[in-house]
């Protein structure tokens, strides 16, 4: 990371902070970070706000970043459901629109459809396009050598995302928007968003636990998104937890995800009549999503429907356990609860997997802080938008791989804005 | 341009202070509500989030001239609201989510019968001195759940005092500490939302009383935040999705051009849990 990312990222971590606060946390010396600060206040990134409460000495002037400077679209595409979310700087949302899923049209129909999409959205908001740092789009499955979804051919995409296997989507969506665009996988993307929004706080080892249609999770490891060799870290749905389980469509028995993800509990509810009816799932009547559906069940067990809270907190449990398995892993400090799934069914999901960690977390020698995130129900769009907000601004410099390079054109930040 | 969702896309601006983290709740399961009765007709909602009335209207004339929505949800009407004239101008058919302004069709709250029940709840636990801590009185919801409150509690001989917040964590927590406090200390006190209840629940906490023995808390719009506190907060509860059922249904007899009937949502109801019981 070059010094000048540094210290824009220290700023972003504290919120606001002082120059002196500044030296401390990044141990450059005063007049280094006075340059640096004074870079970062004339590109517009960072600005004076008030001043700290006096202690004897002379007031300090605090910086935060200067939220509305720059914006990054994210994109999170998904067989039922669309979803963008445009947010400032500061990872916060500005705008959100869901539109109709790929389906099973063509990639080429449906990436042209989205950068139709995205003009729209940055029309709507009113900001100029060179304000927009790029795109970032995240989808349920691995991103490929070739910037595409997928792995090797056919592995590891779900079932309904296959025909975009092969399809270079990076290349096509950057060819079709002019801008610069990152990709990912949904739960990597929405740890991304947690940490650049402060959900993590100061934790040095920290996942998001996602649930959309399926379930995944992110890492940050000493303040960087962990993606591995090949960018496919946190495959958490594929974990066992019942060696004689049900087969997963990955090929694998007893996957969390076959046992006890969303799509799993929707199918439950479909075939206990009682329960169907009770959640007003119509015979023949279908939601757009497994997400949609799997709301409804949520809803039904907050109104007090026995059935339906029974199917989540059996879920619940199963959950639990994978990330018990995830906290001994990875020394967990903090586990945030997010996804379109535990937007609604997460009061259900936060007691059951808070229990679980508490009462088996291996050697004890500290708890593990479960939370629901501030953000769950757009957290893999605003986590996308993230992904350009920090690969833009506080690219790293060595350890973890970085996250998608992006090729093509490139915003300059140190062109002064407007 | 393609036109993809420039004719089917409805907007809804939340005009809000950035530092009211945690509204999201409401809103997000507002609008799925809205978006299950949309998207079976290829219609979305464009949700954009500004800092005050002023950027709100500005949205609304960039939308009209770019032809970018073909209707918008108003929401949180307000005492001399500027935006349902400014909407006219720009001929934006508009559905109001609250008390109805001008004569746009509006789907309702029954924020008074709400009120009625929640100080019934409370007086029926035997308590005498209560208080609110109120969202903006700006509000047109809030000035209705006041009169409210005041008119029941008069009936039902209870001494009734109301504050203003602003919904934020910081309001709900000095000005419950504020009431415990002064002379005569109520024994319940209601709040207008989850993020004030949650903040006044651990402020009571701090000044050493215990709830519900010392005081009792009622806060609204019942949310995760609610039923994962500590304990678990007595809310009001709006089904707040199937609100948004009947937003999206007046949406699309609007842009069809049928005609729209006034709705009205269910009255919230007391969903009891662990900061409600008998006063000392
Ligand atoms: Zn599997």
């Amino acid at each position: 990371m070059s010094s000048r990312s540094v210290v824009l990222d220290a700023i972003r971590a504290a919120g606001t902070i002082s120059r002196v606060g500044l030296i401390r946390a990044t141990g450059f010396t005063a007049p280094t970070i006075s340059t640096l600060v004074r870079k970062l206040i004339n590109e517009d990134l960072v600005v004076e706000t008030g001043h700290a409460k006096s202690t004897g000495g002379k007031r300090r002037v605090l910086l935060q970043l200067n939220h509305a400077s720059r914006y990054a679209v994210g994109v999170h595409l998904d067989h039922g459901v669309i979803t963008y979310a445009l947010t400032n700087l500061g990872g916060t949302v500005v705008a959100r629109i869901s539109r109709p899923g790929a389906g099973a049209q063509e990639p080429a129909v449906v990436v042209a459809r989205i950068a139709t999409e995205i003009a729209a959205l940055i029309d709507g908001v009113g900001v100029e396009r060179d304000r927009i740092l790029g795109v970032g789009l995240v989808f349920p499955g691995p991103v490929n050598a070739t910037r595409g979804m997928g792995g090797p051919p056919d592995v590891g995409l779900a079932p309904a995302m296959r025909q975009w296997n092969g399809f270079p989507l990076g290349a096509a969506l950057e060819q079709v928007t002019a801008l610069p665009v990152a990709l990912d996988n949904d739960a990597t993307a929405a740890a991304s968003g947690e940490h650049w929004t402060g959900g993590f706080g100061t934790a040095t080892s920290a996942a998001a636990l996602y649930m959309g249609t399926g379930i995944g999770a992110g890492l940050v490891v000493n303040g960087s998104t962990y993606r591995g060799p090949s960018g496919n870290v946190g495959e958490l749905g594929h974990v066992c937890v019942s060696a004689d389980g049900p087969r997963c469509w990955c090929g694998a028995r007893g996957c969390v995800e076959a046992l006890a993800g969303p799509a799993a509990v929707v199918a439950a509810a479909r075939s206990e009549p009682a329960t169907a009816r009770a959640v007003g799932f119509t015979p023949g009547v279908r939601r757009p999503s497994v997400v949609a559906d799997f709301a409804a069940i949520s809803r039904a067990a907050r109104r007090g429907e026995p059935h339906a809270l029974a199917l989540l907190e059996r879920s619940a449990r199963h959950v639990g356990v994978a990330a018990r398995t995830l906290a001994n892993l990875m020394d967990l400090e903090v586990l945030v609860l997010t996804g379109p799934s535990l937007a609604t069914a997460g009061s259900v999901y936060l007691p059951i997997v808070r229990h679980e960690l508490r009462a088996c977390f291996a050697r004890g020698t500290h708890t593990v802080d479960v939370r629901l995130s501030r953000s769950a129900a757009t957290a893999s769009a605003i986590g996308a938008a993230a992904l350009v907000l920090e690969s833009e601004l506080v690219p790293p410099g060595h350890g973890p791989r970085p996250p998608e390079q992006v090729p093509g054109r490139r915003v300059r930040l140190t062109e002064s804005a407007g | 341009m393609d036109d993809t969702w420039r004719t089917s896309a409805v907007g809804l601006v939340l005009a809000r202070p950035p530092r009211l983290l945690g509204t999201e709740p409401f809103f997000m399961e507002f609008i799925a509500g809205i978006e299950e009765r949309l998207a079976a007709h290829g219609r979305s909602v464009l949700l954009h989030v500004v800092a005050h009335h002023d950027a709100e209207i500005a949205a609304y004339r960039r939308w009209a001239r770019q032809r970018l929505v073909d209707a918008v949800v108003l929401v949180n009407p307000s005492v001399d609201d500027a935006r349902p004239a400014v909407l006219r101008d720009l001929r934006l058919p508009v559905v109001v989510a609250g008390e109805p302004t001008g004569d746009n069709p509006a789907v309702r709250r029954d924020d008074a019968g709400s009120m009625r029940a929640a100080l019934a709840h409370l007086v029926g636990l035997g308590h005498r001195r209560v208080a609110r801590i109120s969202g903006p009185d700006a509000l047109l919801h809030t000035r209705t759940r006041t009169a409210a409150l005041l008119t029941a509690a008069a009936e039902s001989a209870v001494d009734a005092v109301v504050v203003a917040g602003d919904y934020s964590a910081e309001s709900g927590a000095r000005l419950t500490t504020g009431l415990l406090d002064g002379p005569d200390p109520p024994t319940a006190i209601i709040y207008d939302n989850d993020l004030m209840a949650v903040a006044g629940l651990h402020a009571v906490t701090e000044l050493g009383h215990r709830v519900p023995r010392d005081v009792s808390l009622i806060a609204w719009d019942d949310s995760s935040l609610c039923r994962l506190a500590s304990p678990a907060l007595t809310t009001m509860s709006l089904d707040v999705h199937s609100f948004g059922e009947s937003v999206g249904e007046s949406v699309l007899r609007l842009v069809t051009g049928e005609s729209v009937p006034q709705r009205w949502c269910a009255t919230e109801t007391v969903v009891v849990r662990g900061t409600t019981g008998p006063p000392r």
